[in-house]
């Protein structure tokens, strides 16, 4: 198949560690999942793979069509997304208005997950297209406004864990696109300064969430009580593990929503500090690589795609984990290519796919 | 190179979860498996108490009471135990100690998760369970707020009821913080309310020993009551009203003129929330459910052809076009041609010679047919628009339909047909295509009322008085001549509304008879009465119901005495 023709081109080890990632992500979530799938009837682990299967073909068309055809209709995909998100936000406020508690949801999520994206893309344009106007104040202008109009419309929706990943991931593709170091400072110490300032811009239940993240006892039924839960698994994994479909916490139903968003408490309580590491160390052996296709791109555009991307699996990756550990606040977000569900999976593949993209594509120059 | 910064910052994360898992799994590990082993760490919710629901002289029309449920949580029961377990309970519940096992059996989800033995057992039953606590591990009595409806039928509609979240609503729920198994209001004000009376839930995080008694209270969140609705209801005459209507299919609705509170809503025939809700009466909600009546259908926000009572409109329609003057009139023979089809009128002898006030109070279908044809479809849909009709009241209920007013762009996109004379003719007289529902119909009136301004019809009382709405409004000198037309309806010796005269109280009326399918035509008869400085606005509808100057007029001539008693 034509698809295939020059798959020996191929970054091998993104694609190993995937592979990797996959497959244990499917033994895992045949564990996580029974109980549940006992319960209801539906197969976790069939569906997955269906979204496995979609996902990675879309990858594969992805990485193939070469990412400066994406970047020269970055800025009206940015648009159209712009829109979608708008008109997300005007949907749900009618919704409300009319009747208290209309639906919008399941669809809020989806623009959000690919907005980081289309972010990361229309940044590397902008950056890309002149990178000397970085130098001067006014330059940085645009890319601030391109970050900042997705990231509080998806922050208006309200979805806070999604919208603060904008943040590191501009700062990031800003240094590397040779901002000046004063103004990175400058920038960087004006955000933390203004951080006291977003507060009031909060809802009352994301005050909540803050506030149990520093005392979980605050909320002892809900997110208080699944750090509890959590922080058991992992830790009565202890070296080895209990072994493969033998964790009680997990098989006991103690730990909420252990297929998607804390299946990493699964992986510490069956596999032990041998497991955890493993995934660990997998996922930082494949943004490692991530950092490495970057530094090896000489397109300065090609460059900020795999610098952005990079930045947001590894965002996705330490967010999730230190969730599970109790060192974040439970924010909602899952664990690439490991957690259950469809859309998060396939968006961390399209990401996936323009790293393969820009090291595919690196000998134009 | 700058992504040196990246790798570094990427390396420096990995490091501290690395170490925070190296410090869980191995230094505290064997504490944590410890925990894991004896995790006997339990929730305990604690339900918060639902908001009350007030009439407008502080009566509660909802009541919470306690209710009880038993329950089993399998993991505290040792199988050896089962046995001796089921058959004690069984005798203080006096269920077949068989019948409980396969209960607990067939239910069983996880350990953790309890399985309901028994629902709703009397407070003695309770308590005799929770002395005999001891002797029962893994046995618990649940308490749990219920809601009781002291108006029973009288006020279900406009009441509501409440019930539990079924598993496909949550997604969508969720997002307001609501939680799986949450009761959330089902219809009328519980359910066009249920943000305001329900309360935050609260509960604990406990700690238990083997046979499932509490050792210590490790966390614990009290719940927040829900805050109650004061409504604008009057319970004494929201019972006359359902005492009227009986079991008959229709919609009475009463409201203060000047100000849109509604003081009474019913909705006929009617049925007990507090079987709706009940856990046992299954055979009883099966037969509310099913019976071909629909006595959950709210008729008051249900959309219906007004027949003569739209007249109203016509005749302001008319005398603003200045189609007609006030001294205009037209000879009623009887029967009305056109085309090559005739229509009577509902007197065949014919009306003779009759004005605008004239025609309002015998209701003559002669006069409105001819001024119709003058004025024409688009001008009576644009008045009728006028009057609100074929707009919601937007009145604090669920299930509120926006009636028709139609016109020929509406015929042409939904039926997609000319329009003909002969529609402008059934129109004219409140007939056809046109479509009101009973509130539509009682702010219509609110609109003669009040000398031509616009009231929202609600429910729960508002904490500034509303005027909002004052905008031009529509013609008062106009509606002084619909007025006197009105009033002849009720004291004049041709009156079709006499029936609800009372003596010494000025009321002004309108009587409608649509014609319907299938059956009687739908009676209406509606208009508003003088109780000292208030205006009190009525309608009522009789689906099926006959003659508006019947059954309906009467119903009417009991809110009107009510309203005598009340102001001397």
């Amino acid at each position: 198949m034509a698809v295939f023709s020059d798959i020996r081109n191929w970054d091998r080890v993104v694609m190993g560690l995937l592979a990797l990632l996959l497959l244990f992500g499917l033994v895992v979530l045949f564990s996580a999942s029974s109980q549940k799938q006992a319960d209801t009837g539906k197969n976790f682990v069939i569906t997955q793979v269906i979204s496995l299967i979609a996902g990675l073909s879309v990858m594969l068309l992805v990485a193939r069509t070469n990412y400066h055809s994406f970047l020269s209709v970055a800025y009206i995909i940015y648009g159209l997304q712009v829109g979608v998100l708008i008109l997300v936000l005007a949907m749900g406020k009618t919704a409300l208005g009319a009747q208290r508690w209309i639906s919008v949801g399941g669809f809020t999520m989806q623009p959000s997950e690919f907005a980081k994206i289309i972010t990361i893309l229309a940044l590397a344009r902008i950056i890309g297209d002149a990178p000397q106007k970085l130098r001067t104040v006014s330059g940085l202008i645009w890319p601030l406004l391109i970050t900042f109009v997705p990231m509080l419309l998806i922050f208006k929706q309200p979805d806070l864990g999604t919208a603060i990943v904008f943040l590191p991931i501009f700062l990031m593709m800003l240094w590397v696109g040779g901002v000046r170091l004063k103004y990175f400072v400058t920038i960087i110490a004006s955000g933390l300064l203004s951080l006291p300032l977003l507060w009031h811009f909060l809802k009352d239940y994301q005050r909540d969430r803050l506030m149990v993240f520093i005392n979980p006892d605050l909320d002892p039924l809900g997110a208080g009580y699944t750090i509890n839960q959590s922080k058991i698994a992992i830790g009565s994994g202890m070296f080895i593990g209990k072994g493969w479909l033998a964790g009680t916490q997990n098989r006991l139903s103690f730990l909420p929503e252990r297929h998607t968003d804390f299946i990493f408490s699964v992986v510490g309580e069956e596999w032990g500090y041998i497991g955890t590491m493993c995934v660990l160390m997998v996922f930082l052996f494949l943004l490692l690589r991530g950092v490495r296709i970057a530094e090896t791109t000489h397109d300065l555009s090609g460059r900020l795609v795999a610098t952005g991307i990079t930045t947001l699996l590894a965002l996705h990756v330490i967010i999730n984990i230190g969730m599970t550990l109790g060192l974040m606040p439970v924010v909602g977000m899952p664990l690439p290519f490991i957690s259950y569900g469809g859309s998060a999976l396939l968006s961390n593949l399209i990401a996936l796919g323009f790293l393969l993209n820009v090291r595919l594509h690196r000998t134009v120059f | 190179m700058r992504l040196g910064l990246l790798r570094f910052s990427i390396i420096c994360l990995f490091a501290v979860l690395g170490a925070d898992i190296f410090w869980m799994q191995i230094v505290q590990g064997p504490d944590y498996a410890r925990q894991s082993e004896n995790n006997r760490i339990r929730l305990v919710p604690e339900e918060a108490s639902r908001g009350t629901i007030y009439d407008r002289n502080g009566i509660p029309l909802v009541e919470n009471k306690m209710g009880f449920d038993v329950v089993a949580i399998p993991q505290e029961i040792r199988l050896a135990d089962q046995d001796r377990i089921f058959s004690k309970l069984g005798r203080l519940l006096s269920i077949d100690s068989e019948a409980l096992a396969d209960t607990f059996a067939y239910n069983f989800d996880s350990g953790f998760s309890p399985i309901m033995l028994a629902a709703d057992v009397p407070r003695e039953t309770a308590l005799l369970v929770e002395q005999e606590m001891s002797d029962l591990p893994g046995v618990f009595v649940k308490t749990k707020a219920l809601r009781a409806y002291p108006c029973a039928k009288a006020a279900a509609h406009v009441i509501g009821y409440v019930g539990k979240m079924r598993d496909e609503e949550y997604p969508q729920l969720k997002q307001y913080g609501y939680r799986m198994q949450d009761v959330i209001g089902r219809s009328g004000i519980e359910k066009s309310f249920d943000n305001v009376l329900r309360g935050k839930p609260g509960g604990m995080q406990i700690e238990v020993n083997s046979r499932g008694s509490i050792i210590r209270v490790l966390s614990y969140r009290p719940p927040v009551c829900g805050e109650n609705v004061y409504t604008t209801l009057d319970s004494k005459l929201q019972l006359l009203v359902s005492e009227c209507l009986g079991d008959t299919k229709g919609a009475v609705v009463v409201m203060e003129a000047s100000s849109g509170e509604i003081l009474a809503l019913c909705s006929g025939p009617s049925f007990d929330p507090n079987v709706i809700i009940s856990k046992k009466q299954s055979a009883a909600i099966r037969e509310i459910l099913n019976s071909s009546d629909a006595p959950m259908l709210d008729r008051a926000v249900n959309a219906y052809a007004p027949g003569s009572v739209f007249k109203i409109v016509t005749a302001y329609a008319g005398l603003l076009e200045k189609v007609i003057t006030p001294q205009t009139a037209y000879f009623c023979p009887g029967h009305f041609t056109i085309g090559n089809s005739t229509r009577n009128c509902w007197l065949k002898s014919g009306h003779g010679s009759v004005t605008v006030v004239d025609a309002l109070m015998v209701s003559c279908n002669v006069f409105f047919w001819e001024m119709g044809l003058k004025i024409g479809e688009s001008r009576i849909a644009g008045h009728a628009r006028e009057f609100g009709l074929g707009r919601k009241t937007d009145i604090e209920l669920p299930g509120e339909v926006s009636g028709v007013v139609p016109d020929q762009g509406w015929k042409k996109n939904t039926l997609h047909q000319p329009w003909y004379g002969g529609d402008t003719v059934n129109f004219a007289i409140g007939q056809g295509y046109l479509l009101v529902t009973p509130v539509q119909a009682l702010r219509m009136v609110a609109f003669v009322a009040n000398g031509g301004y616009e009231v929202a019809p609600h429910l729960v009382k508002r904490a500034v008085p509303q005027r909002e709405k004052k905008k031009k409004g529509l013609n008062p000198e106009v509606l002084d001549i619909i007025l006197s037309g009105m009033y002849n309806v009720v004291n004049a010796s041709e009156g079709t509304g006499q029936r609800a005269a009372v003596e010494g109280v000025r009321t002004f009326a309108k009587t409608g008879t649509a014609q319907a399918g299938g059956g009687s035509p739908h009676a209406w008869f509606l208009g508003f009465t003088e109780a000292g400085k208030r205006k009190i606005c009525f309608v009522v509808f009789l689906e099926h119901g006959g003659h508006g100057g019947e059954q309906a007029a009467d119903i009417a001539r009991r809110i009107i005495q009510y309203y005598k008693g009340a102001a001397s």
